[in-house]
């Protein structure tokens, strides 16, 4: 292979699965290494492991507050930011609103508003929804068995985390799935099937806000047990947050909440569908869950990478990152560094210690839902397990066109009938 | 020495709970051990897990990220893989119920 075959703005070629050979080859020859772009000045891709932890902590050199997804100038990586947004919090066509997004954001102010909603999500917090996550895959699970047939990402995979993240929110279920919608056509937008038109992420993001500025105004008039309530209330230096503010909390709370999970779990069925003695092996002894569950969060990795800048030069690798350039972080190479994890490319359900940087590679950005998720790749794959152990992939799996999630579009599968008790 | 930092009031964070807060910039966890409170930084010292997300049981908080475990009474690590200890703040409670924490 040489250097120059590597394209990572391709996005046919992630349609075809991760390009896990060039990653490889990039820890082996070029591990901090400048990526061409046409039209532009190129991207440092990071691929080793300690290299994402060394950049992901020191915050203060490699900054989120000029956008975290996207890695051209030319490309639509979905909601992003281009670094100057408005400084009265105006929607600024496509970028409206980003650079208010915690996300996009260093500490002190992204710390005032992680707080708001971290207590949300703690372990203790997140283990008492064992139950309610168990009803609500149990019901998942009980809406196809008696078909013997089903897509699992649309009709499995993506409900769970919809469910859950939605009732967490305060989303009433009749309007669950038109969220779900918008979430796709943001996270989904190099895609063309959810990119039906070149200004369908704005239009999602848009009517998203609207929605979420209704349901903000009901929770005025009633508050309850649910994070819109929580951040109608919330004030940061003393100050109630902008509806603006309120309006990207929201969508990230609801797209972050929905798309890692859901690919997750659609990755994960068919990584145990590539791997069926290790489906086999989880089945006989259902105690290796917690294990198998980190090993899908370092197989999967639905993130791929998250960007940063640069504040001031910096050496990294014996290469010069000048001050402003773009520095991505490819958390799905480093996931299969040699160096850090024995035998890499070989999944095992029981892989311990499995130190994997699905949620982050440290620092202030770490991800918040990283409980919930656990709790519910665990139970899901618990209750299939159970449920529809002989489950079989019964079609083709079609990829996301994406090069910054790792995602499952649809994935026909099959299973024995089963009657539903009801 | 600097002057106490109001952050928190105790109903925000129950016993066996824990809550971030920044102290002048630095992030604190709280942890109510008890009805005690104690503040420590919010990072592993591993690999920097939020360990406000974390587990608290009795005195000892585990990471989010690689179940390392610390003793939030005085930052020693309990199990590994951290082996640097937790920054620890002192803290004091007023007859109101406001945590205030002393910033270092």
């Amino acid at each position: 292979m040489k250097l120059e075959e590597i394209d990572l703005l391709d996005l046919d070629r992630f349609v075809q699965g991760v390009p896990h050979d060039w990653f490889t080859f990039l820890r082996a020859n070029a591990p901090v290494y400048k990526h061409p772009e046409p039209d532009g000045p190129g991207f440092w891709v990071l691929t080793k492991y300690h290299d994402l932890i060394t950049v992901s902590q020191d915050f203060a050199t490699f900054s989120s507050a000029h956008g975290v997804v996207g890695l051209s100038n030319s490309e639509y990586g979905g909601y992003q930011t281009d670094g100057d947004g408005d400084e009265h919090g105006q929607p600024q066509g496509v970028t409206g609103g980003a650079d208010l997004m915690m996300l996009n954001m260093d500490p002190p102010r992204h710390t005032k508003l992680r707080k708001l909603v971290n207590t949300g999500f703690t372990m203790a917090r997140i283990n008492r929804l064992e139950t309610a996550v168990r009803r609500v895959a149990t019901e998942i699970l009980d809406s196809v068995a008696e078909r013997g047939s089903c897509d699992f990402v649309t009709e499995i995979a993506a409900e769970l985390p919809l469910q859950v993240i939605a009732e967490l929110m305060g989303i009433p279920q009749e309007d669950r799935h038109q969220v779900f919608d918008w979430s796709n056509r943001m996270i989904g937008s190099t895609d063309p099937e959810f990119q039906t038109s070149p200004d369908a992420p704005m239009h999602a993001s848009i009517e998203m806000f609207k929605y979420a500025d209704e349901l903000a105004n009901l929770r005025r008039v009633e508050r309850r047990d649910d994070l819109v309530s929580v951040l109608i209330d919330a004030e940061v230096d003393g100050e109630k947050l902008t509806p603006l503010e309120f309006d990207v909390f929201f969508l990230l709370l609801a797209v972050a909440g929905n798309e890692t999970t859901r690919n997750l779990i659609s990755g994960g069925m068919v990584t145990f569908f590539e791997h069926p003695d290790q489906w086999e092996r989880l089945g006989n002894d259902r105690s290796l869950l917690p294990t198998a569950v980190e090993e899908l969060l370092r197989w999967i990795t639905p993130v791929m990478y998250f960007r940063r800048a640069t504040t001031h030069d910096f050496e990294l690798g014996g290469q010069q990152i000048k001050k402003d350039d773009k520095v991505s972080l490819w958390y799905i190479a480093a996931n299969r560094d040699e160096e850090a994890f024995p035998n890499p490319h070989a999944f095992d359900v029981g892989r311990a210690p499995n130190m994997h940087l699905t949620f982050g590679a440290g620092g202030p950005h770490n991800c918040l839902g990283l409980n919930l998720a656990r709790l519910e790749i665990r139970v899901l794959f618990d209750e299939l397990l159970q449920r529809m152990p002989e489950i079989k992939q019964a079609g083709p799996v079609q990829r996301l066109r994406s090069n910054f999630i790792n995602g499952v579009k649809h994935l026909p599968v099959s299973f024995t009938p089963a009657k539903v008790l009801a | 020495m600097t002057d106490p930092v109001k952050v928190a009031n105790v109903a925000e964070v129950p016993p066996g709970e824990m809550l971030l807060v920044d102290v002048n910039g630095d992030e604190v966890a709280l942890a109510n051990v008890d009805g005690t409170i104690y503040a420590i930084s919010d990072q592993c010292t591993h690999m920097g897990g939020r360990l406000s997300q974390g587990l608290l049981e009795g005195t000892v908080v585990t990471c989010p990220l690689h179940a390392g475990q610390f003793d939030v009474a005085t930052g020693a690590v309990v199990s590994e893989p951290p082996d640097e200890p937790l920054t620890c703040y002192r803290t004091e409670v007023s007859d109101g119920g406001e945590i205030f924490v002393i910033a270092r």
